[in-house]
């Protein structure tokens, strides 16, 4: 094995991959808590940094850089991302095969927030950007190397999003395969239909109604049909480098009383919360989400319907409604013969903590309730309420 | 079904891709009215101007492209000698110049000499023979000779019959050499006789032939002798040594036979002749000539080009005075004048007027020239064929003897271009009566305004049965002309020599423009109503509807304009008009415009 | 006389890179000016296209109208797209120019700071800015081009004498930006505005050239398109120049100076507006043009590449 065990941060590890998959342009601007993994870019000789005066404009000129025929590095977080909206779907529905990193960072809403909140990336769920959620460095690493070969053979965007400051600036070990490695698993993008390799044509312009009705629905089914891609993809990335990334990931679900559904950093507090406390004699079965687009539905619902309750616990709040995790897989038991009592739980907005502690109280509200409540339960160190 | 709306390239790479050209999108339908090019439709003002219908906006295109000879064969469509009419021609062309209400006229009359001096034309043979029947032309004046060249290239034999030993007329015995040099005229008819015509000369009409002679051995007869029988002064009283006509004075020059003279010459008249006669008689050594005259300076009838010249040269003139008595002696004359009023011209072109108060001092003079206009000398005429003086004709030359046309100075008309219109309209006349034609009939394909003026080629093309010739109705005139594409700029100043470098020759005064200056001011030209491909319409056209064809000019591609008029007006010079898409027909049904 | 005019040989004319079959106004000011700089751009090269009048033109019902690729994007994003293809083309080794063809829309509201992001950063890239002084697709609304006073369907309101703006001088803006090549052409002047494309087309670095471009919302019969752009220059109103390098200004073209009125009164929305405001920004425009023109003397111009 030709990897190398460091001690390296998320945005480290971010940049590393791009790095390492042989992209060489980026499109970069600074937000917290983004902007070190433009200063690990900015450090590496060959590689061209251009400092755009936007995220607006970072993502129209990474556009740029494949509609030639090549791959950019883009990240960003919070601000920046929502900045980007008008290009997003663009970027999509152009079938650009861009990716691109992303902490999670909380929104302006109220004021400035730097902590960790899942709204900026879910605020992009419907625009045919394919997104996964990480909670480590070395998972950041690694699914930038298979976003790049997923992208490029479905032809979507791919984001992968980690939470900002708890993966950004906290060190761990990562193992980091070598450049020949990552960049003969990544390959090389074929941009044979790209505009200046083909005849000259118009691309993008104004579309008649029936044909822009006809893409959107092979973009819809593409992003469901990415589902399996990702997996034949995370079947190689295990055979090469040994570790094996999954749409969602089981533990201890099965006859389990609760299974309670998470994903980020949160996924490592809820493992230590069900580890430590013994769970008051409840059994708790873990289900991490990792591929949030495409959305695992079959997978879910299997899962999911292991256990006799499911609770949904989310760093993200959709205003009047709950939280975003929570409102999609409410949708896995929909005309289905059977579904679960799901209890749909936010904590953790604007990067308040989320504690082992919190955890037990969520299980043990969990297991003494019957009937969860219509709306969204808020959790925090104080407790929890409606 | 979704996929079958994709195209296939859309379906493999999933994105939005229009490849198909969009040329297959018609969007000619939505307009109202289409730009026509209706160049054929339009003629210059110059053209009209022109006695002899000179294509003047094509010729100076031509000309300005830097092809003269081009230009020099445009001109002899429609006259025989362009390096003639370049130094003699009064110019009614740029006065109506459409150019001179912008900044100055075309310097046309320059161009024309200039085009025939660097653009020399081709050896050319002889137009074919297309008819047994053959004209007979009496007078090698510039009548008779434009009337024998334009006959002939119709393919009739001519012979023209002169009285003097060499052709020409006018151009030989009278224009003095300094104004036209007998090379120059020489090689013109070298390249007349060339192109087939035939003179006879020193054949007087009624001493060497019989007009009824004439009147058998050819189909048709143009008679174009001329005026010449000088007026005499009537108030001349003693020796007639001292006093001359001009006419025969300058017939002297011609000949190379003129005297040298001294002392004061004194000249009367107030024409073209007159002018000519006192600045020969200045080259001819007088210390002092003066020319009398009864019209004003702004009257006189000589050009206003020449009686500035003669100015410049120290000819003094005397206007609104008349001689009331010529002694004549030995040695000299003595010329008393008198101050006139109510100066107006006879139907017979003499002069009337009434004295006027004040007298002058008498004028002594070694000799004195008397320039008072000329009358016929032709007297195997019936007295029908004459009213006031001249022969009297109709719009195409026929005169009151079936088959007998005339022209030139001896119809009424003045000046060699005016001779030259004549003659051009008479071979319609004569063409016409020879094949049985009607004359009037062509009018309306070949006429170019209302004096007379017409293209030659037109009616070349009409008698040969050309249908559908397009007829040159509208007149473009300056406010038709784009003038943002011409920003004002001078006429050359027109080189001649200086007085002061004459040196009392007769050697050419005027000079002919250096060639690049000639093309200069050729490129001044608007070219009224003239497609000259300049390409504005293309350029310009927002919709890439406009297409050269392979010949000349350019197409609409009526498939995708839009009727947007842009290229209308952006056309500098009204080669293209717009027309309303929809005409009612005259049997009043609605239908598109074809 | 068409026979000897037949002898002489007058063309050929060039290729027209634009096809009929589009769907601009009759009259459209900017498809004229957009063939003249099609022409001179070559098939090699690619146009970006940002939303503006050109989003429909270029491609009329699914089909494409020209004969270079167009990219078509966003209203603010075509600037750093464009950068963004000339990296990764250049990174190929591949020399095609890469030319943004933008409204005033997009150069001078929305784009403004993409476009100037692009310029301190030296893309390589052509802006060519089709500036018809309005958001002229939606209807004819005030941007930060629209003269002062003009009527639009959004802007200035005689009646209550607000809503009215002045016009940015966007050319000096770019030009303040020190960037390889500014300059200004017209449609009118297509022997200056192709010489000035094709300079544009020899050189690297970020290149901006400003076309006034009439438009039928102004409020005039079609077929003055082309006399209106060309009495916006000989007005004084639109002047003729180029920058090399920010600093060496050149007057291309001398104008009569005609008055004012004679651009104003052929526009209704010009109708209302107090002419003498305009005619005192030309004679302060000409005053600092002609300035910064004698600071370098004519023989340190970067001469235009004949085409």
């Amino acid at each position: 094995m030709d990897q190398t065990s460091r001690m390296i941060n998320g945005a480290e590890a971010m940049a590393t991959a791009f790095i390492l998959a042989g992209v060489r342009i980026a499109y970069t601007f600074p937000i917290t808590p983004q902007s070190e993994v433009m200063d690990y870019f900015a450090e590496q000789s060959g590689f061209t940094c251009i400092n755009a005066d936007s995220e607006y404009n970072v993502l129209a000129g990474a556009e740029g850089v494949l509609w030639s025929g090549q791959r950019c590095a883009v990240a960003t977080a919070s601000q920046g991302l929502i900045l980007m909206s008008e290009l997003m779907w663009e970027v999509s529905g152009n079938r650009l095969p861009l990716v691109m990193g992303v902490f999670n960072r909380g929104l302006k809403g109220p004021g400035w927030c730097l902590g960790s909140q899942h709204n900026d990336s879910l605020f992009m769920r419907d625009t045919g950007w394919l997104q996964f959620y990480c909670e480590s460095a070395q998972e950041i690493l690694d699914m930038v190397l298979i976003g790049f070969r997923l992208a490029e053979r479905i032809q979507l965007p791919v984001m992968i999003a980690g939470d900002g400051f708890y993966l950004s600036h906290e060190r761990e070990e990562v193992l980091v395969p070598s450049a020949a490695q990552a960049e003969t698993f990544v390959g090389k993008r074929d941009a044979s239909d790209m505009p200046l390799s083909r005849p000259p044509a118009s691309y993008g312009g104004l579309v008649p109604p029936q044909k822009y009705y006809a893409l959107f629905r092979q973009m819809h089914r593409d992003v469901e049909g990415s589902l399996e891609v990702f997996q034949e993809v995370s079947a190689e990335f295990e055979a090469t480098f040994g570790r094996r990334y999954d749409p969602v990931e089981e533990a201890d679900c099965d006859g389990a009383d609760i299974v309670l559904i998470s994903a980020g950093t949160i996924s490592g507090t809820i493992r230590k919360a069900l580890a430590d406390a013994g769970n008051s004699g409840h059994k708790v079965g873990f289900l991490k989400l990792r591929a949030f687009r495409p959305f695992p539905l079959r997978q879910l619902r299997r899962a999911m319907l292991k256990g006799k309750k499911v609770a949904v616990l989310d760093r993200s709040l959709a205003l009047g409604v709950g939280g975003i995790f929570g409102s999609e897989l409410r949708t896995v038991f929909t005309n289905q013969p059977e579904s679960r009592p799901l209890f749909s739980f936010v904590a953790g907005l604007g990067g308040l903590d989320v504690t082992p502690g919190m955890v037990t109280q969520l299980i043990d509200y969990v297991a003494r309730t019957d009937s969860p409540p219509e709306g969204a339960l808020f959790l925090t160190e104080a407790g929890i309420e409606e | 079904m979704s996929d079958e709306i994709l195209t296939p390239e859309e379906i493999l790479s999933r994105r939005f891709v229009s490849s198909a050209n969009s040329v297959q999108i018609v969007t000619g339908f939505q307009r109202y009215e289409r730009p026509v090019y209706d160049h054929d439709a339009k003629f210059a003002p110059c053209r009209a101007g022109c006695p002899t219908g000179h294509d003047i906006a094509t010729a100076l295109f031509l000309l300005s492209q830097g092809r003269p000879e081009l230009a020099h064969e445009v001109f002899r469509a429609d006259s025989p000698f362009p390096a003639v009419t370049g130094r003699v021609c009064y110019h009614p062309c740029e006065s109506v110049c459409n150019r001179g209400s912008h900044d100055q006229p075309l310097a046309i009359n320059a161009l024309e000499r200039a085009l025939a001096e660097y653009g020399p034309l081709a050896p050319e043979a002889p137009a074919p023979i297309q008819s047994d029947k053959t004209v007979g032309v009496i007078g090698a004046g510039p009548a008779g000779i434009a009337c024998a060249y334009h006959v002939r290239r119709l393919g009739y034999a001519v012979t023209v019959y002169e009285a003097n030993e060499l052709p020409g007329g006018v151009l030989q015995y009278g224009i003095p050499p300094y104004r036209l040099p007998r090379e120059v005229l020489a090689r013109e008819l070298t390249s007349l006789r060339k192109v087939g015509l035939e003179f006879r000369l020193g054949t007087r009409i009624g001493e060497h032939v019989g007009f009824g002679e004439l009147r058998q051995k050819h189909e048709a007869l143009f008679v174009a002798v001329g005026l010449g029988r000088p007026r005499a002064l009537d108030v001349v009283a003693g020796s007639m040594d001292c006093v001359d006509s001009g006419v025969a004075f300058l017939r002297a020059v011609s000949e190379g036979a003129a005297k040298r003279v001294s002392g004061t010459i004194a000249v009367i008249g107030g024409g073209d002749v007159a002018v000519d006669a006192a600045r020969s008689a200045r080259r001819l050594g007088a210390t002092r000539v003066t020319l009398c005259c009864l019209e004003s300076r702004r009257d006189m009838p000589a050009h206003a080009e020449e009686v500035e010249a003669a100015l410049r040269e120290g000819i003094e003139i005397i206007n609104g005075v008349v001689p009331t008595a010529v002694e004549g002696g030995p040695a000299k004359a003595v010329v008393t004048l008198a101050r006139v009023r109510n100066v107006g011209r006879r139907p017979d072109g003499s002069m009337k007027w009434s004295l006027s108060s004040g007298t002058l001092e008498p004028l002594p003079a070694a000799r004195v020239l008397c320039c008072l206009g000329q009358e016929p000398d032709c007297q195997f005429l019936p007295a029908e064929c004459w009213e006031n003086g001249r022969v009297a004709v109709d719009a195409f030359g026929q005169t009151r003897l079936p088959g007998v046309f005339a022209g030139g100075d001896l119809v009424g008309l003045y000046n060699v271009v005016n001779a030259l219109g004549s003659a051009k309209r008479a071979v319609v006349g004569i063409d016409s009566y020879l094949r049985g034609a009607d004359s009037g009939q062509a009018l309306p394909s070949i006429r170019l305004g209302d004096q007379g003026a017409f293209s030659m080629e037109a009616y070349r093309q009409w008698r040969a049965g050309a249908e559908n010739l397009p007829s040159a109705t509208e007149q473009v005139e300056v406010a038709d002309i784009n003038l943002d594409y011409f920003p004002k700029a001078p006429r050359p100043h027109l080189p001649r020599l200086h007085e002061s470098q004459q040196d009392g020759s007769f050697s050419e005064v005027n000079l002919t423009l250096v060639e690049m200056q000639a093309l200069a001011e050729a490129k001044r030209c608007f070219h009224c109503g003239l497609c000259n491909m300049c390409g504005n319409c293309l350029v310009f056209c927002p919709d890439s509807s406009v297409l050269p064809r392979d010949d000349w000019g350019f197409d609409i591609d009526l498939d995708h304009c839009k009727g947007c008029g842009v290229c209308v007006e952006e056309c500098p010079r009204d080669a293209m008009s717009m027309v309303p898409e929809h005409e009612v027909r005259d049997d009043g049904s609605d239908q598109p415009h074809d | 006389m068409d026979a000897a005019l037949q002898r002489l040989k007058i063309g050929p004319f060039a290729e027209d890179l634009f096809h009929p079959g589009h769907n601009a106004c009759p009259g459209c000011g900017s498809t004229t000016a957009l063939r003249m700089v099609l022409n001179a751009c070559g098939r090699k090269c690619v146009f970006v296209v940002p939303a503006s009048c050109a989003s429909l033109y270029f491609c009329p019902s699914d089909t494409s109208a020209a004969s270079v690729p167009v990219i078509h994007t966003v209203f603010a994003g075509a600037f750093a797209e464009a950068e963004g293809i000339a990296y990764g083309l250049r990174a190929q080794g591949r020399e095609e120019n890469v030319v943004v063809w933008a409204g005033d829309g997009a150069c001078y509201d929305m784009g403004f700071s993409g476009l100037s992001g692009a310029a301190v950063r030296d893309a390589d890239i052509l802006v060519v800015c089709n500036d018809n002084e309005g958001y002229q697709n939606t209807g004819g609304h005030q941007s930060s081009a629209t003269p002062q006073d003009a009527l639009m369907q959004n802007g200035y309101n005689p009646d209550d004498l607000v809503g009215s703006s002045r016009r940015k001088d966007l050319a000096e803006i770019m030009a303040s930006h020190g960037v390889p090549y500014v300059a200004t052409a017209s449609a009118a002047y297509p022997e200056d505005l192709s010489a000035k494309v094709t300079k544009a087309m020899h050189m690297k670095g970020f290149r901006f050239i400003l076309l006034l471009t009439p438009c039928v919302t102004w409020g005039y019969e079609s077929r003055v398109s082309v006399k209106l752009a060309r009495l916006a220059v000989e007005t004084g109103y639109f002047p003729l120049y180029e920058v090399d390098a920010g600093v060496r200004y050149r007057i291309t073209h001398e104008p009569e100076r005609r008055p004012f009125e004679e651009f104003a009164q052929l526009q209704k929305r010009l109708r209302r507006a107090d002419l003498r405001i305009a005619k005192r920004e030309i004679v302060q425009k000409w005053e600092d043009l002609r300035f910064k023109a004698s600071r370098y003397p004519e023989q340190f111009h970067l001469r235009a590449v004949a085409g």
